[in-house]
């Protein structure tokens, strides 16, 4: 009889106290919210393995896991288009933009083919979901109906030759290519403002007066491209030994569960959600 | 437990540990002039307890940074920035006069100093907290220069959020004057607190207590949620003293 292994707390680092001392707690009031979502697809040229884990402050505050994503594949053109985005904490509801982002920019890249006429449709359609949020029933009552979310969507075209990624983002959520050099971020921004103001979480987001997104091209070589919410993506920027354990681990594509017991670990003061949707190149 | 580790010395260690962490700092600027003299048992008794609450919280352990400064007609850090677990309390005695300026000035010198320190090792260090105890007025009114040139928003881009509590002989003009910012919003709004006549300095500071510690952790609670915010007690908050908004 096969015996099943402790599973344990994944760690990088500094594991702090709060990881050790919050485990599973009370589901949120949102029936539609797991606490963690998986998905692993394999498509001509690319295995895909994606992970979104609550995080440790949503599960002590009894709220629920704000990040969302989606991966699709269009047979006819040979398309794959990820979608990954964050849900703005300071909303109560921000949840429902981000599944909503996630469940329709898909579509709109598909019919578009551009990021900047998908994303200010996706915007317009959210302003809609977003003013009518207080009309909707829920399970339980809400402090204040506000959404928002941050976006970051990337859609590969594999040809016989070549891996074309166009790329989008708002906000913090971001892009990296993992390959044997190591880290590269697809969706740096020049660092602005003054340099002694206090490091700060504020982002940009959708809805938006006028949605901007900033959108790059890129040809994919051999390595693996990583759309992640800024749980993962902070981390990867900030810390080498995260960057290191990262590479490692995701070299080659694990299996689901452990991709998503790695993008879960455990580190200091990392409390926010996780996500990452990782794409293998063939 | 799966850990990722390597071989290092142990200050590389320390360093590669805290690469990213988020610091959300306090300071506790705590009037010890001669008119506390009396109270000293009650207040490092307080102390003692805001310690043991904020150990007792993992999460404000993981995210939390706090500084003791004490002042009389001089300041000086009696515990340097450092999360509660590192935190060792000394036991603080009373003397001398108030004066309001050298404890802001020992803040700006100190948070300057630990904010280098903290992003040299990889740290992301939000903005500042300063909770402010006073028992007395100032016996000079230069700590609105010192507020105004070292403190204010005007001139300095990591200025910090303030709120004052007062008891005894403070009064509610000096501490509107240090209660710092105001965004313009209800919960964005500078606040001060002010013993209500009757109330004893025991209950207060005993009330303070778990105020402080609810303040500290909602704070905390929001370093991950996409806007870090210093999350001010609430008017009412503190049984025997009245809060008002500036």
């Amino acid at each position: 009889m096969a015996a099943l292994s402790d599973p344990g707390l994944v760690v990088i680092g500094d594991s702090g106290r709060t990881a050790a001392a919050i485990g599973p707690c009370a589901p949120p009031p949102y029936p539609d919210s797991a606490d963690h979502e998986l998905s692993e697809c394999a498509v001509p040229g690319a295995q895909v393995r994606a992970a979104s884990v609550r995080g440790l402050m949503h599960r002590h505050k009894r709220e629920p896991r704000q990040d969302r994503f989606s991966v699709v594949y269009d047979d006819a053109t040979a398309t794959l288009v990820i979608v990954v985005c964050d849900g703005v904490g300071e909303f109560a509801l921000s949840q429902e933009a981000a599944a909503f982002v996630a469940l329709d920019a898909p579509r709109a890249y598909l019919l578009h083919r551009d990021w900047y006429a998908a994303v200010a449709e996706v915007n317009r359609r959210l302003a809609e979901v977003a003013a009518d949020a207080p009309h909707r029933t829920r399970l339980a009552a809400v402090p204040d109906h506000g959404m928002a979310t941050t976006l970051a969507a990337v859609a590969i075209r594999f040809t016989e030759t070549r891996r074309l990624a166009s790329i989008a983002w708002a906000g913090d959520t971001s892009v990296w290519f993992l390959e044997k050099g190591g880290w590269e971020s697809l969706t740096d921004e020049k660092p602005g403002g003054d340099p002694d103001a206090p490091d700060s979480g504020r982002v940009q987001a959708l809805p938006a007066a006028t949605a901007q997104p900033a959108v790059a091209e890129r040809e994919l070589l051999d390595g693996a491209l990583f759309v992640t919410t800024d749980g993962i993506g902070n981390p990867l920027r900030d810390a080498g030994q995260v960057r290191e354990a990262l590479a490692g681990w995701w070299a080659t594509p694990p299996d689901v569960f452990t991709f998503a017991r790695q993008v879960g670990f455990a580190r200091k003061s990392h409390l926010d959600d996780r996500t990452a949707v990782g794409v293998w190149l063939a | 437990m799966t850990e990722y580790s390597e071989d290092r010395n142990y200050s590389e260690d320390r360093r590669s540990d805290g690469e990213g962490q988020i610091i959300m700092p306090f300071y506790l600027l705590c009037d010890v002039s001669g008119s506390m003299t009396g109270d000293m048992g009650e207040l490092n008794k307080a102390l003692g307890e805001l310690h043991q609450q904020l150990l007792g919280e993992p999460i404000i352990n993981d995210l939390v940074m706090m500084s003791v400064i004490t002042f009389n007609h001089d300041a000086r850090t009696v515990v340097p920035l450092a999360a509660p677990e590192e935190m060792t309390l000394p036991a603080l005695s009373a003397g001398g006069g108030t004066d309001y300026s050298p404890p802001l000035r020992e803040f700006h010198t100190r948070f300057t100093a630990d904010r280098a320190r903290l992003k040299g090792e990889g740290k992301r260090v939000y903005r500042p907290c300063i909770y402010f105890l006073t028992d007395g007025e100032p016996n000079n009114a230069g700590y609105q220069a010192t507020m105004a040139s070292l403190i204010a928003k005007e001139k300095n881009p990591a200025y910090p959020y303030i709120c004052a509590f007062g008891f005894r002989d403070a009064t509610a003009a000096s501490l509107q004057t240090l209660a710092y910012p105001n965004f313009g919003e209800d919960n964005k709004r500078g606040r001060y607190f002010i013993a209500k006549d009757g109330a004893s300095i025991t209950d207060v500071l005993r009330a303070m207590v778990g105020v402080l510690a609810r303040s500290i952790l909602q704070s905390a609670s929001s370093a991950s949620a996409g806007t870090p915010l210093v999350a001010m007690p609430e008017p009412d908050a503190v049984p025997g003293m009245g809060g008002s908004f500036v």
